[in-house]
C-alpha cells in the first residue's frame, strides 16, 4: 500500500458526518457499559429542581427569620399573618403590623435581592474574565460609585435631589468609572480579559484614592457617614428602593439564561466558544454591561458589600459544579440567603446599633475564600 | 465535504503570520500541517475555526465562504480540537462532550433525547464513556485528548481541525488518538509535531516555514531531509517504515559523537 492509496477516503467511509446516529447509541448502551450508572445518566449531580427546592426553602427561612428577629421579636406566624394581610387587601394596623411591612420587610427584600444582583454579577464576571478570583467591582463600579457618594456626602453635590443625591451620585460615579475601565480594556474591537483585569484593578486604586483624599479633605462627622456607606448597609431600606434592583436582576438575569450555553463555552475557553459558533467578543461586551448594571444598583442602594460577589459562585459551583444553567438559578436563592443572614447578623450582634454589612461579609467570606483556595488548586494567569 | 484554503493570508497586530496559504482537504481526507514552532500552524487553523478572520483569500467549507456563514452554521460544520483546555472551572467529561451541541441549540431549549443520545454515542465512539462523570481537571493529558474528540463527535460536523493533538502524550496515546481520528471518516487537517508520526497516518502532508507552504503532498515526496532542511534547519536522516514504507525520520546530533 502506497501512501497514496490513503491521501482518498475509502467508500465506507466517505460522507460520514461526524456523530454517532442516536441508534448507534442507544445500541452501544444496551449491554450496560462497566461504569457505575446504567440508566441514570447524571448520579454526580443533583437534579435541579431538587436543589432549587431546596434553596427557596432557605431563602424563605433567612427571610422568615430577618423579619421575626430584632428588638421587638415576632414569631415567624405572626410574620406571614401581616405579609398575607397586606396581599390580600386587609393590612391590620398593628405595632407589629407596621414594624413588618414598613421596616423589615423591605429591608429583608431588597438585602435579598442585592445578594442575589452580586452573586450573579460575581458568577458572570468570573467567567468573562476567565478568573475564579475575579468580583463583581473588578469593572470599576465600586470604586467610580465611591467616588460619587462621597462627594455627595462630603461635598453636598446634588444636594437639591435629597435623599436620592447618594443614589444619584453613586450611579453616576460607577458608570463613570466603568466606561473608563470599558475603554481602557479593549485591544482592537474586543474586551482582552488579562488587559480588563489589569485594568480594572489599577482604576479602581486611581478612583480609591480620590475617595482616600475627600475623605482626607472632610470633616470627621461626614467622614463616618461616608465609611459607613463605603462598607455597605440596608439601614435606609424602603419599598420605592425595590423596584430599579428587581428589574435590572429579573431583566439581566432572562439574558443571562439564554445565554447559559455560550456562558459554559466561554468558561472552557474563548477559542472554544468562537468553534463552537458563539461570538465572543459581542458576548463578552454584553456581559460587562449586563454585570456593571447589576453591581451598579446594587451599591447605589446598599454601598459597597464586598466578597459575596466573590464567594457566593464558588459555594455554588462546589455544590452544583460549573454548568451555568444550574449557577446561576442556584446563586440567586443562595446569594438572596447569605445576605439576608449578613444583614440579620450586622444588625443584632452589637444591638441595639448596627455594624457595616461589608464587616460581615468578610469576615464570613475572606475564610471561606481561603479555605477554598486551599482545597482546590485555582490556577492563575490562565493563558487564553 | 471539502475543506479548501485559497490565498489565505493573516494579519495579527499589524504583522503577517501566513501569507498565501492553498490547500485543500479531500472528502475523508486527513491532511498533516507541519512546520517548526512560530510557522504558522496553528495560525491557519484558527483562521479556519474564526478566531482570526483572513485579512486576504477565503476559507471554503463545502464551496462556502466560512466567513459568510452563520456562526452556528459555521460550527455545524466544522469542529475543532484545540490546544487550550480547561482550567479554571470544574466541568465534568459529560459537560464538556455536551458543549458540542450548542451549535445546534437555540436560546432557552433544553437538552433533547436525541442530545443525549448523541453525547452518549460520541463518547463511547472514542471509548470514554467511563470518564463521564469525573472532573475533566483531573484527567491526564490522554484521556482530555479523548474527551476533546467526543466533544467535536458530539458537534456533528464533517470537518475536523486539530491542533497538534498528540502533544505531551506517551507513545501509546499518541498511535491511540491519531488511529481514532484517521478512522473518523471525515475530513481531517490536523497540526503536527512528530513527522514519522504524521507520515505514518496522513494522506497529504503541508510544510510551513516562516509563514508559508514551502512543500505539499503525499507524506513520501514531502517529506525528505532537504525538505527538513529547508524548512526546520536540522540535519535528518529519512528511513522507509518497515511496516508501511512511508518515510520515518531519524535525528542526528550536531556535534559528531567524540570517540
Amino acid at each position: 500500500m502506497t501512501p497514496d492509496d490513503r491521501a482518498g477516503p475509502s467508500p465506507s467511509q466517505a460522507a460520514r458526518p461526524l456523530q454517532a446516529s442516536p441508534a448507534q447509541a442507544a445500541a452501544a448502551l444496551s449491554p450496560a457499559p462497566a461504569g457505575p450508572a446504567p440508566t441514570g445518566r447524571r448520579r454526580d449531580r443533583t437534579p435541579l429542581p431538587v436543589v432549587l427546592a431546596a434553596c427557596g426553602v432557605l431563602l424563605l427561612v433567612t427571610m422568615t427569620a430577618g423579619v421575626a428577629i430584632g428588638s421587638v421579636p415576632l414569631s415567624p406566624a405572626a410574620v406571614w399573618q401581616v405579609i398575607a394581610g397586606h396581599l390580600t387587601g386587609h393590612p391590620e394596623n398593628s405595632v407589629a403590623g407596621v414594624i413588618v411591612w414598613q421596616i423589615r420587610l423591605p429591608r429583608v427584600l431588597l438585602a435579598a435581592v442585592v445578594g442575589a444582583a452580586l452573586t450573579t454579577a460575581g458568577a458572570v464576571v468570573q467567567v468573562m474574565v476567565r478568573n475564579a478570583l475575579a468580583d463583581p467591582f473588578l469593572l470599576g463600579v465600586s470604586s467610580g460609585a465611591s467616588v460619587g457618594a462621597t462627594a455627595v456626602l462630603l461635598l453636598g453635590a446634588f444636594a437639591s435631589l435629597g435623599v436620592c443625591a447618594i443614589s444619584v451620585g453613586s450611579v453616576l460615579g460607577a458608570t463613570i468609572a466603568m466606561a473608563a475601565v470599558f475603554l481602557v480594556s479593549r485591544s482592537g474591537r474586543q474586551l482582552a480579559p488579562t488587559q480588563l483585569i489589569l485594568c480594572g484593578v489599577v482604576l479602581a486604586a486611581m478612583f480609591e484614592s480620590v475617595t482616600s483624599y475627600l475623605i482626607f479633605r472632610g470633616s470627621p462627622q461626614a467622614t463616618q457617614s461616608v465609611l459607613f456607606w463605603l462598607m455597605g448597609s440596608f439601614g435606609l431600606a424602603s419599598w420605592n428602593q425595590l423596584p430599579i434592583p428587581v428589574l435590572a436582576l429579573v431583566v439581566v438575569m432572562a439574558y443571562l439564561l439564554a445565554q447559559a450555553r455560550p456562558l459554559n463555552a466561554l468558561a472552557m475557553g474563548s477559542e472554544l466558544a468562537s468553534s463552537l459558533g458563539v461570538e465572543v467578543p459581542r458576548l463578552r461586551r454584553n456581559l460587562f454591561f449586563a454585570t456593571s448594571l447589576l453591581a451598579g444598583v446594587a451599591v447605589a442602594v446598599s454601598g459597597v458589600i464586598g466578597f459575596v460577589g466573590l464567594v457566593i459562585p464558588h459555594i455554588v459551583r462546589l455544590m452544583v459544579g460549573s454548568d451555568h444553567r444550574r449557577v446561576l438559578p442556584v446563586g440567586v436563592l443562595f446569594g438572596a440567603s447569605f445576605m439576608v443572614v449578613g444583614d440579620l447578623l450586622a444588625r443584632t450582634i452589637v444591638a441595639p446599633q448596627e455594624m457595616p454589612i461589608g464587616v460581615i461579609t468578610a469576615f464570613i467570606g475572606a475564610p471561606t475564600l481561603i479555605v477554598l483556595i486551599r482545597r482546590r488548586p485555582y490556577a492563575y494567569g490562565t493563558t487564553e | 465535504m471539502s475543506l479548501r484554503l485559497d490565498g489565505v493570508c493573516v494579519d495579527i497586530a499589524g504583522r503577517r503570520i501566513v501569507s498565501g496559504i492553498d490547500l485543500t482537504v479531500a472528502d475523508g481526507q486527513f491532511v498533516g500541517l507541519l512546520g517548526p514552532n512560530g510557522s504558522g500552524k496553528s495560525t491557519i487553523l484558527r483562521a479556519i475555526y474564526r478566531v482570526h478572520r483572513p485579512c486576504l483569500g477565503r476559507v471554503l467549507v463545502d464551496g462556502a465562504n466560512l466567513l459568510a456563514l452563520k456562526p452556528k452554521d459555521a460550527a455545524q460544520r466544522v469542529a475543532v480540537v484545540a490546544q487550550e483546555s480547561v482550567s479554571e472551572f470544574d466541568f465534568t467529561v459529560r459537560e464538556i462532550v455536551m458543549t458540542g451541541r450548542i451549535p445546534h441549540k437555540q436560546a432557552f431549549s433544553r437538552d433533547t433525547e436525541a442530545d443525549h443520545a448523541i453525547v452518549e454515542g460520541a463518547m463511547e465512539r472514542v471509548g470514554c464513556e467511563h470518564l463521564a462523570h469525573r472532573s475533566f481537571n483531573t484527567l491526564s493529558g490522554g484521556e482530555k485528548q479523548l474527551a476533546l474528540i467526543a466533544r467535536a463527535l458530539a458537534q456533528g460536523a464533517d470537518h475536523l481541525i486539530l491542533d497538534e493533538p498528540t502533544n505531551h502524550l506517551d507513545i501509546q496515546h499518541q498511535v491511540g488518538i491519531m488511529e481514532l481520528v484517521a478512522g473518523l471518516g471525515v475530513s481531517v487537517l490536523a497540526a503536527l509535531h512528530d513527522l514519522s508520526l504524521a507520515a505514518l497516518f496522513c494522506g497529504a502532508v503541508h510544510v510551513l516555514a516562516a509563514g508559508r507552504i514551502v512543500a505539499g503532498g503525499p507524506p513520501s515526496t514531502v517529506i525528505t531531509p532537504a525538505t527538513i532542511r529547508a524548512a526546520y534547519s536540522a540535519d535528518v536522516l529519512v528511513i522507509e517504515h518497515p511496516d508501511t514504507g512511508t518515510p520515518h525520520l531519524i535525528p542526528r546530533r550536531i556535534q559528531p559523537e567524540t570517540p
